[in-house]
């Protein structure tokens, strides 16, 4: 075995030993989402004027800790959304009164209702993507199938859509080991590994229509 | 000497389009600076979005029971069922409804109801327990009237105007559609309803039924009736009042106009009879009078899409309610925007300063070059109407690696032909962004439209612009 296949059966497999890592994290502890896609309990307080986030922040984390996220609402920035993953109706009365105390109001921790968020389902966020990956990969196939078409083989069609495959799968099982949370980044994580694991196909094959050209022009030179 | 001009001059151009890409061009406006370059659009992920949440309507209904349960149909006082030892409870009628599958019904039917609408960049999450769903939408200014046609219920009904029969409902509908109708003053929108084959022969048999009465029909009904009073009274035979009686009804029965209501969303549309019968399925209904004004068309025509909308998708199992509708920032603030922006710039001038170790002033050259290719992709993002989002910092920074990329190559001069190898290489990546580019949903179609606008921008910036600078370098040398 020369080196070059070596070193790709090495990396192939550490690529399946973090897969196989990650598949158990992912079914004994499941992904981590971020706190707006997890779900959880939101209150909205009118404030009436405008305020620093950073404040609403420190408070918030002084009371609900540091799971929560502190949000602007409506365009005139006077009233402020704050999401936890658990609050309770006495934690909520403690951040309106602190907001009161900041700010020199008397709002009624009342008036500001615990909603209920709903957890965002990972199907639901990776839905859009599928059809436009399905399509260009099915391109990109055809695309291989033509140019590399006298040079290689049936395989390479294989190996491009495990490469595909093997790329998302690997993005996953870290999602999953590290802990990075599922939510905003997760669509543009998905295109980026995506375009990445074409272009290595493609690079791959490109330099090995090269290795092989000049390995004829070599050839026929020797011949001549 | 010329060489040297021609190279300055390159070198001055980069600058200058660099400063405009990076800075802008600020003019004198009513006594304030002014930045004439357009400025950048931002996504729902970056700059907020409206967050509706909808709840299954609660229909509260008050119950009095008996010690064993039985229910109570008489109306009590609070005194007398206390007296009475009996129970008072409020119970939501519309209990039953509530099921796990009547909300995923609606949470499908909602999404059917955002993607009919063009609302591709949307987020829905639904709580399985309370059946709440909470959707996040594109701000503009559709979205109010979007809102009411998300969570509307769609009951669709043709009924008899005066029974209340139903005749037709949602089940019949195959598709519903808008149209356009040119007149002689102006065009009308019309909502186009095909009904399926049972619905087809349903509305023939409706048609038939409800048929328009003409005048002259009605006058010669009359006169028959007359005519044949008094052909009675000629012959004088011995009928009954009551026959004479039940006689004239059945007459008046026979040529009385019957009428047909039709509603959507318990809101009657029209009540009217059918001149002639329809036997092709098709009803066609005009929205508003004929316009020319084309911002009236477009108001009928979101009126009638947004009917198409919600017929076209099936009614919802239940009735919803609005329970929260407001529009929140994004949570990704604008200095957190910067740190990543600062990030990248801190990398990019490591790879730089790379080049410039490494490759002297060929090194910093290119450099200069790199600076000019971002500043022109910058320029080109906000000019070709890409809308910003994550998904374009992603894709703004694979196309600097490859810009990177492409540099060394040139630098290195590995390669004969780097473009031709390049042009190879970068065709999946083409690929893929033009499909990326015809997708509605936005993070999907950012991400696509900057990688593709990067991948076209290093083949020609590179071959017009880095590749000449570098040669009249080596020609100079």
């Amino acid at each position: 075995m020369d080196k070059t296949k070596k070193r790709a059966l090495i990396m192939i497999l550490i690529a399946i030993a973090i897969i196989i890592v990650g598949v158990i994290i992912a079914i004994v502890k499941g992904f981590n989402f971020d706190l707006l896609y997890d779900g959880g309990k939101r209150i909205e307080v009118d404030i009436g004027k405008q305020f620093e986030v950073k404040d609403i922040e420190a408070i918030t984390e002084e009371i609900v800790g540091k799971n929560s996220c502190v949000q602007t609402v409506e365009i005139y920035k006077e009233s402020v959304s704050i999401f936890a993953q658990d609050m309770t109706e006495e934690q909520r009365d403690n951040i309106v009164t602190k907001i009161n105390e900041k700010y020199g109001l008397e709002l009624d921790a009342k008036a500001s209702e615990i909603i209920d968020v709903p957890h965002t389902h990972l199907r639901d966020i990776i839905k859009p993507c599928i059809m436009p990956l399905v399509i260009a990969t099915i391109l990109i196939l055809v695309y291989i199938g033509i140019r590399y078409i006298r040079k290689t083989s049936v395989e390479i069609l294989l190996e491009t859509i495990i490469a595909i495959i093997l790329g998302q799968a690997l993005l996953f099982s870290i999602l999953a080991i590290t802990r990075i949370p599922i939510g905003k980044l997760t669509i543009p994580m998905i295109l980026s590994t995506y375009i990445l694991s074409t272009t290595f196909c493609t690079a791959r094959l490109e330099k090995y229509v090269q290795d092989k050209e000049k390995e004829e022009e070599k050839s026929k030179s020797e011949e001549k | 000497m010329k060489k040297a001009i021609k190279i300055l001059t390159i070198i001055l151009t980069i600058i200058l389009v660099s400063m405009i890409g990076f800075i802008g061009i600020y003019v004198q406006k009513q006594n304030r600076m002014e930045n004439i370059v357009k400025d950048y659009d931002y996504a729902m992920d970056l700059k907020g979005a409206r967050i509706i949440a909808i709840k299954p309507e609660e229909e509260i209904e008050t119950k009095i029971k008996d010690a064993e349960g039985n229910e109570i149909e008489e109306e009590l006082t609070d005194e007398e069922i206390k007296e009475k030892g009996y129970t008072k409870e409020e119970v939501n009628k519309n209990a039953e409804k509530l099921t796990l599958e009547n909300f995923k019904q609606t949470e499908e039917i909602i999404i059917k109801r955002l993607e009919q609408l063009g609302l591709d960049d949307y987020n829905i999450a639904l709580n399985e327990q309370s059946g709440e769903i909470k959707i996040e939408i594109e701000e503009n200014n559709s979205t109010n009237s979007i809102i009411s046609d998300l969570y509307t219920t769609g009951n669709f009904e043709i009924s008899d105007s005066e029974t209340e029969e139903v005749l037709l409902d949602n089940q019949y509908i195959k598709e519903a559609k808008v149209g356009y109708i040119s007149e002689t003053n102006g065009t009308s929108v019309c909502l186009q309803i095909e009904l399926n084959s049972e619905g087809r022969a349903k509305l023939e048999e409706i048609t038939n039924t409800y048929k328009t009465v003409e005048e002259s029909e009605e006058e010669t009904a009359t006169e028959e009736t007359s005519e044949s009073e008094e052909s009675e009274e000629a012959s004088e035979t011995e009928e009954t009042d009551t026959a004479e009686e039940a006689e004239t009804e059945e007459t008046d029965e026979e040529t009385k106009q019957k009428e047909i209501t039709m509603k959507i969303n318990d809101q009657t549309i029209m009540t009217t009879s059918f001149d002639e019968p329809i036997h092709t399925g098709k009803m066609q209904l005009t929205v508003g009078s004929a316009s020319s004004d084309a911002k009236t068309i477009n108001e009928y025509a979101e009126k009638a899409l947004s009917y198409a909308t919600i017929l076209n998708n099936g009614k919802l199992p239940m009735d919803y309610e609005v329970s929260g509708n407001e529009f929140i920032y994004s949570e990704i603030t604008n200095q957190e925007i910067l740190y990543a922006i600062i990030g990248i710039a801190g990398i990019t001038a490591i790879a730089l300063m790379y080049l410039i170790i490494k490759y002297k002033l060929h090194g910093l050259l290119a450099s200069f070059s790199f600076i000019g290719f971002v500043s022109t992709l910058l320029l080109l993002i906000r000019y070709a109407n890409v809308v910003i989002s994550l998904g374009t910092i992603f894709a703004g920074v694979i196309a600097l690696v490859i810009n990177y990329l492409i540099l060394i190559k040139i630098l290195k001069k590995k390669e004969k032909n780097e473009f031709v190898t390049f042009f190879f290489k970068a065709i999946p990546i083409a690929i893929c962004s033009i499909i990326f580019c015809f997708m509605d949903w936005i993070p999907i179609a950012s991400f696509g439209m900057t990688l593709f606008w990067g991948v076209i921008l290093t083949l020609v910036y590179n071959y017009l612009v880095t590749a000449p600078v570098l040669s009249i370098l080596e020609n100079k040398e």
